[in-house]
C-alpha cells in the first residue's frame, strides 16, 4: 500500500496497469509520459526485449500535487502481458495502490482477457489483497479497430461489478487521461482517509 | 504390368477421397517397396497409418522418413519428421534428444535447450534420475549459467542420497550468487534445500555464511548454531561461529570458540588467525602479530597470503611506519610479484627506514624503487636532498629547476587526486611541498579546497582567513585578499569577522562567481583577472609556465598538469562510453608518468575484469523469448511437476523465482546500459520501485546510486536507506544511515520527527532500549499522537520493568543462595 516518507513528507503510490499480452498497456503509458509537464514526470523507463515486449515492467513516475502537506507521487507500472511471465506479475503487484486493466476489445483476444482478469485476481490473492477492495478501473482499448466486441458484451464478461470503465485507443490517446485520473481519485480517496 | 508411379499415386489420392485408408495405405507401401529412399512417401504412409490410429506403425515410417533426410543432409526435415514422432510418442524422449542434437548441430542452441530441457523435466516425472541428470548436464553444457538446471540437479542428486554431488553444485551456485551479490536470492535457493533437507550441516553452514553477507548476522548466527548442534566439534563450524560473533561484535564469545578450536588442535591457522584479529581490534598490535607468527607458512601453503596482507595492512594503520610489519608486508607482495603495491610498500618502508636512521638500507630501497619507476617523485627527491652520493652529480647542475619541477609535479599529482576524491595523497602532496616551502600560495590554496572537500569547514575558514592575511600582508595584494575573505562569506554566510574585515577594506561582501572551491587550475582563471599578477614571484612559480617551458617538459616526455588531467579526464569520458579500449590506452599512459596513479591504475584493473567478463562463454543467442515461451507452455501443459517436485510445495514457487530472478537480472543490465550514472531521479525512483517489490537489496543499491549522482539529497537517499535496512531486519545498517542524516543536516522538527521515529524502532529491534526510549521522547515531545509513539515508549517501560524485576530477583536468589 501507499508508502510514505514522512520525513520528505512524501507519498509514493503505485498504480500497476494489467492486461493480457499487447493490449496496450506500454502505450498508455507512452501516451501519458509524451503528454505531461515534463516538471512533473520523471524519466519513463521502459525497456524492450528483442522482439519489442516488454522486458520485467515499464516505470513512469508522476507528480501530482499534495495532499495536507504531503507531496503525492504516482508510480506507473505495467506487467509483462505473456502468459508465462507470471512470476514478474507477482513481483510488480507487491505493495499495489491501484489497477488499471487494459482490455484488448478485438474479438479473438476476449479469452486473453478474461484469463487475464482471472489471473489478476490469482495474483492480488497471493499478496493478500482481493481485487473488489481494491481501487480498480477498466480501459477497453482498441476501440479504433474492426474486429471488435461490442462494448455490452465486454462490461458483462470483464466488468460484472460496474467499477468505473472507459473506452480507450491509446495509440491516440483516447480515454487514457480519463482511466488516469479515475484510478488516481480512487486512490487519493483511500489516502485520504488513511492520513491524519 | 510396369510400375507407373504417378498412376499409383492417382490411386491412392481416389482411394483417401473415399475414405478407403486401408487401400490407400497398401497401394502406398507398393510405391515405397520401389522407391524405399523418397522420405515423402514414408510420411505420407505415417499420416495415413495415423488415421487409422496404427500409432506404432506410423511412428515407424516417420521415423524411416527422418532417417532419409539425415542420411540426404536435409536436417530441418528431418527435424520436423521427429516432431510429429514425439507428438505421437510424447514419452519417447529419444526423440526429444535426438531432435536437440540436430538443433545444436546446426547452432540453434536455444532451439536445442528447449528440447533438453523438456526431455529433462519428462524424465524426472518418470523418475529415471540419471537419465534426468545426463540431459540436465546437457543444458548446461550449452547454457552454464542456468540457475534453475543446477537447482534441479543439486536437489535429484539429494533424492539420489549423493549429497556430496549435490554439495558440489551448491557451491558453484553459491559462488555464482557471490559473484553477482546476490545474497538474497542465495539465501532463498538454501532455503529452499534445507527445506529438502533440514539437517544439513553443510547447508546450515552456507546459509550463515550467506546471511551474514547479506548483513544479516543474526540470523546467520541462528544458522551456525543450529549446525553446531548436529556436530558440536566440527571445526569448520566452529570456525564459522566464532567468525559470525566478530561480526557481531561479541569477540568475547569467538575468543571462546578460538581457543575451543585451539585445544582440539593446537596447530589450527585459521583460529589463531581469529584470534590474532581480535587482538588486533582491542588494539593489541604486538600480540597480534606474535600470535601468527609461526603459522606463516600455513598461509603459504593454502594460498592465503592476501588475507594477510590485509591483516598485516589493517596492522599498520594501528602502528604506522612500524618496519616490523612494512618488511612482513614486502615479503607478501614480493611473494605474489604484485610490483604495484610492493612500491608502495617500500616507499613507506623507506621513510621507515629513514626516519630510524638505518640510510643503508633506505638508500637501497629508494634505489630499487627508481628501477621500477625512474621517475619515482619522492625517490628522486631523496637522493636530490644530497642522501646518497650516486645521485649528487646528476642532480646538483639543476638542483633549482629540479626543485621547481619537482614542487610542480606534487601540485599537478594533488590537483589530479583532488578530483578523484583521494584525499590521503593529496594531504600527502601538500605536505611534501609545504615541507619544501611553507608558504607555497598553491599547496595553501590546495589545503584548503581539500579541507572543503572533507567537509572541515571550520579548519578551511581559518585557511581562508590565514590566506587572506598572507596575501594582504606579505604579498601587498589586496584584491586577492579580499578574494579569499568573499569565499569565507561562501563556506559561512554571516560570518561576522570575515564581513568585518571586507568593510575596513571597502570590499563587497558579495561572494564572486567563481570563489569557492579553488584548485589551482581556476586559479589560474582568477589570476588573469588580476593585472600586476606577474609581479607575484611565488604565485609565477607554480602557474605561471612560459609556453615553451611547457613544450619542452612535453618533449621530455614529462606530461604538464594541464595535459596530464586533460588525458585523464578523456579517459574518463572514454571509460563511462564504454570506450574501454580507448580509455585503456590513456590510462597506460597515464601510469608511464605517474606509475602510482590510483584511479589509472583502478580503472585498468575494471577494464581488464570487464573485458574478462565479456570473453566468459555467451549465454547462446538464440535463447531468447521463444525459449522461455515454450518451456512455459510446455510446463502449464503438463498435468503435475514433471521432475516429481509436486510433493515440494515449494518447488514451484523456486521456479518462479528463477524465471522472475532471470528477467530481473536482463532488466538490470538493461537498466545499467540506458540509465547514466548520474540520473539522481532515475536511480531514486527505481530503488522506491525496488523496495515496493520486496527487492531490497536492489533497492539499498539503487538509493545508493542516487546518492552517488547528487549528494545534496543525503535526506532524500539516506532516509530510504534506513527504511529500507530496516525493513531486511538489518539494524545495525538503519541506525548508521539515518544517524548519518543527523550528522550532516539540521533538520527542521516537522522532518525530523519522522526520522527519529524510525530511529527509535531500529535501536529498540537492535536491543537498545534506552536509545530508543530517547528517540521515542524525542518524538512523543514535538507530536505526542504520531504514530505508534505512545505505545512504543510504554512497550519499552514495561519491558524495561520486567527485566529490572528479573534481575532484582535474581539478585535475590542470589543473595539467598549464598
Amino acid at each position: 500500500m501507499s508508502f510514505i516518507n514522512y520525513s520528505s513528507r512524501e507519498i509514493n503510490c503505485k498504480i500497476v496497469y494489467y492486461g493480457p499480452g499487447l493490449c496496450g498497456k506500454t502505450s498508455n503509458l507512452q501516451f501519458i509520459y509524451n503528454k505531461t509537464n515534463p516538471q512533473t514526470r520523471g524519466k519513463m523507463i521502459s525497456l524492450a526485449t528483442e522482439t519489442e515486449r516488454t522486458l520485467f515492467f515499464d516505470f513512469l513516475p508522476l507528480a501530482l500535487g499534495e495532499i495536507r502537506g504531503f507531496k503525492v507521487r504516482f508510480h506507473l507500472y505495467t506487467v509483462p502481458g505473456q502468459v508465462f511471465y507470471d512470476a514478474s506479475r507477482k513481483l510488480i503487484l507487491k505493495g499495489v495502490d491501484g489497477v488499471v486493466f487494459v482490455a484488448d476489445s478485438q474479438v479473438e483476444r476476449m479469452e486473453a482477457n478474461i484469463e487475464s482478469v482471472e489471473n489478476l485476481k490469482e495474483n492480488l490473492l497471493e499478496h493478500g489483497y482481493n481485487l473488489d477492495d481494491l481501487p480498480y478501473v477498466i480501459q477497453y482499448n482498441k476501440r479504433d479497430l474492426e474486429n471488435i466486441v461490442s462494448l455490452d458484451e465486454m462490461r458483462e464478461a470483464l466488468n460484472e461489478r460496474g467499477i468505473p470503465d472507459f473506452e480507450g485507443c491509446a495509440t491516440s490517446g483516447k480515454g487514457v487521461f480519463e482511466t488516469l485520473k479515475s484510478i488516481a481519485k480512487e486512490i487519493l480517496m483511500v489516502l485520504k482517509s488513511g492520513i491524519k | 504390368m510396369a510400375f507407373s508411379k504417378s498412376s499409383s499415386l492417382n490411386l491412392i489420392q481416389k482411394h483417401i477421397q473415399r475414405g478407403q485408408i486401408d487401400k490407400a495405405i497398401k497401394e502406398l507401401e507398393n510405391i515405397i517397396d520401389v522407391e524405399q529412399d523418397e522420405a515423402s512417401l514414408h510420411i505420407k504412409l505415417g499420416d495415413l497409418l495415423l488415421r487409422k490410429s496404427r500409432k506404432q506403425e506410423a511412428k515407424d515410417a516417420y521415423n524411416r522418413a527422418a532417417s532419409i533426410y539425415l542420411k540426404d543432409g536435409f536436417n530441418n526435415r528431418a527435424i520436423a519428421t521427429y516432431k510429429m514422432v514425439s507428438r505421437i510418442d510424447p514419452n519417447n524422449l529419444d526423440v526429444n534428444i535426438n531432435i536437440a542434437e540436430l538443433f545444436e548441430k546446426q547452432g540453434l542452441i536455444g532451439d536445442a535447450l528447449q528440447q533438453y530441457k523438456y526431455a529433462a523435466k519428462m524424465y524426472g516425472k518418470q523418475g529415471k534420475f540419471p537419465e534426468t541428470i545426463r540431459v540436465l548436464q546437457k543444458v548446461l553444457d550449452l547454457d552454464p549459467t542456468n540457475s534453475a538446471a543446477k537447482i534441479k540437479m543439486a536437489e535429484i542428486h539429494f533424492k539420489n542420497s549423493d549429497p556430496c554431488a549435490a554439495y558440489e553444485i551448491i557451491g558453484e551456485l553459491s559462488q555464482e550468487y557471490k559473484e553477482k551479490k546476490a545474497f538474497q536470492e542465495q539465501v532463498k535457493t538454501l532455503e529452499y534445500f534445507l527445506g529438502i533437507e533440514p539437517k544439513d550441516k553443510y547447508l546450515l553452514k552456507e546459509i550463515a555464511r550467506a546471511y551474514i553477507h547479506l548483513g544479516n548476522s543474526e540470523e546467520g548466527l541462528k544458522r551456525i548454531q543450529a549446525a553446531q548442534k548436529l556436530d558440536q566439534k566440527d571445526v569448520g563450524t566452529m570456525l564459522i561461529l566464532a567468525e559470525t560473533y566478530i561480526v557481531l561484535d561479541k569477540y568475547n564469545d569467538a575468543e571462546s570458540i578460538y581457543c575451543d578450536i585451539l585445544r582440539q588442535d593446537n596447530k589450527n591457522h585459521r583460529a589463531k588467525f581469529g584470534l590474532s584479529k581480535i587482538f588486533l581490534g582491542k588494539d593489541n598490535v604486538d600480540e597480534a602479530i606474535k600470535e601468527l607468527e609461526p603459522f606463516y607458512n600455513d598461509f603459504v601453503e593454502n594460498s592465503e597470503l592476501l588475507e594477510l596482507a590485509d591483516f598485516y595492512n589493517e596492522a599498520l594503520k594501528k602502528k604506522p611506519n612500524s618496519i616490523d610489519i612494512l618488511e612482513k608486508l614486502a615479503e607478501i607482495y614480493r611473494y605474489y610479484n604484485n610490483i604495484d603495491k610492493l612500491s608502495v610498500v617500500y616507499e613507506q618502508l623507506a621513510g621507515a627506514y629513514e626516519i630510524n636512521g638505518q640510510t643503508e638500507k633506505a638508500d637501497f630501497l629508494y634505489q630499487k624503487i627508481l628501477q621500477i619507476n625512474p621517475n619515482h617523485v619522492k625517490a628522486k627527491s631523496y637522493f636530490e636532498r644530497g642522501n646518497h652520493e650516486l645521485f649528487t652529480g646528476a642532480f646538483s647542475d639543476h638542483a633549482t629547476e629540479a626543485n621547481s619541477d619537482v614542487i610542480n609535479e606534487h601540485i599537478t599529482e594533488a590537483n589530479v587526486y583532488l578530483k578523484y576524491g583521494l584525499y590521503d595523497q593529496v594531504q600527502e602532496h601538500i605536505d611534501f611541498v609545504l615541507n619544501e616551502d611553507k608558504n607555497n600560495l598553491d599547496a595553501r590554496i590546495l589545503l584548503k579546497d581539500l579541507l572543503l572537500a572533507q567537509n572541515e569547514k571550520k579548519k578551511a575558514v581559518d585557511e581562508l582567513f590565514s590566506l587572506s592575511e598572507y596575501c594582504l600582508v606579505v604579498e601587498k595584494n589586496t584584491q586577492l585578499g579580499i578574494k579569499f575573505l568573499q569565499e569565507v562569506l561562501k563556506v559561512v554566510p554571516d560570518n561576522p569577522k570575515a564581513m568585518e574585515r571586507l568593510e575596513n577594506l571597502g570590499a563587497n561582501a558579495t561572494v564572486m562567481p567563481d570563489a569557492g572551491a579553488k584548485t589551482t587550475e581556476s586559479f589560474d582563471d582568477f589570476k588573469s583577472e588580476i593585472p600586476d599578477i606577474e609581479n607575484f614571484e611565488g604565485i609565477d612559480l607554480v602557474v605561471e609556465e612560459p609556453p615553451e617551458i611547457i613544450q619542452q617538459r612535453a618533449g621530455n616526455g614529462g606530461a604538464t598538469k594541464k595535459q596530464f588531467t586533460e588525458a585523464l579526464e578523456e579517459a574518463e569520458f572514454y571509460f563511462a562510453e564504454g570506450l574501454f579500449d580507448d580509455a585503456k590506452n590513456i590510462y597506460k599512459r597515464v601510469l608511464l608518468d605517474d606509475p602510482y596513479n590510483m584511479m589509472a591504475v583502478d580503472r585498468l584493473e575494471q577494464i581488464e575484469i570487464g573485458s574478462g567478463n565479456v570473453n566468459k562463454p555467451m549465454t547462446p543467442v538464440r535463447e531468447g523469448d521463444q525459449i522461455i515461451d515454450f518451456a512455459r507452455e510446455l510446463e502449464a501443459s503438463l498435468p503435475d511437476d514433471v521432475l516429481g517436485l509436486a510433493s515440494n510445495p515449494n518447488a514451484e514457487a523456486l521456479d518462479d523465482r528463477v524465471e522472475a530472478e532471470n528477467i530481473f537480472s536482463k532488466f538490470k543490465k538493461g537498466i545499467e546500459e540506458n540509465i547514466d550514472l548520474k540520473d539522481y531521479d532515475s536511480h531514486y525512483n527505481l530503488g522506491i520501485a525496488y523496495k515496493e517489490m520486496g527487492l531490497l537489496a536492489d533497492s539499498i543499491e539503487e538509493f545508493k546510486k542516487a546518492f552517488s549522482a547528487d549528494s545534496s539529497k543525503i535526506l532524500e537517499c539516506y532516509t530510504m536507506l534506513g527504511m529500507v535496512a530496516l525493513e531486511m531486519k538489518n539494524y545495525a545498517d538503519a541506525i548508521g544511515y539515518i544517524e548519518k542524516i543527523f550528522s550532516n543536516i539540521d533538520l527542521p522538527s516537522d522532518k525530523k520527527i519522522g526520522l527519529r521515529y524510525e530511529l527509535g524502532k531500529a535501536y529498540s529491534e537492535k536491543g537498545k532500549p534506552a536509545e530508543a526510549l530517547k528517540c521515542f521522547n524525542m518524538v512523543k515531545d514535538i507530536d505526542p499522537s504520531f504514530k505508534n509513539v505512545k505505545g512504543e515508549i510504554q512497550m519499552l517501560l514495561n519491558s524495561e520493568k520486567s527485566t529490572t524485576v528479573e534481575q532484582k530477583v535474581k539478585k535475590k536468589n542470589k543473595i539467598s543462595y549464598i
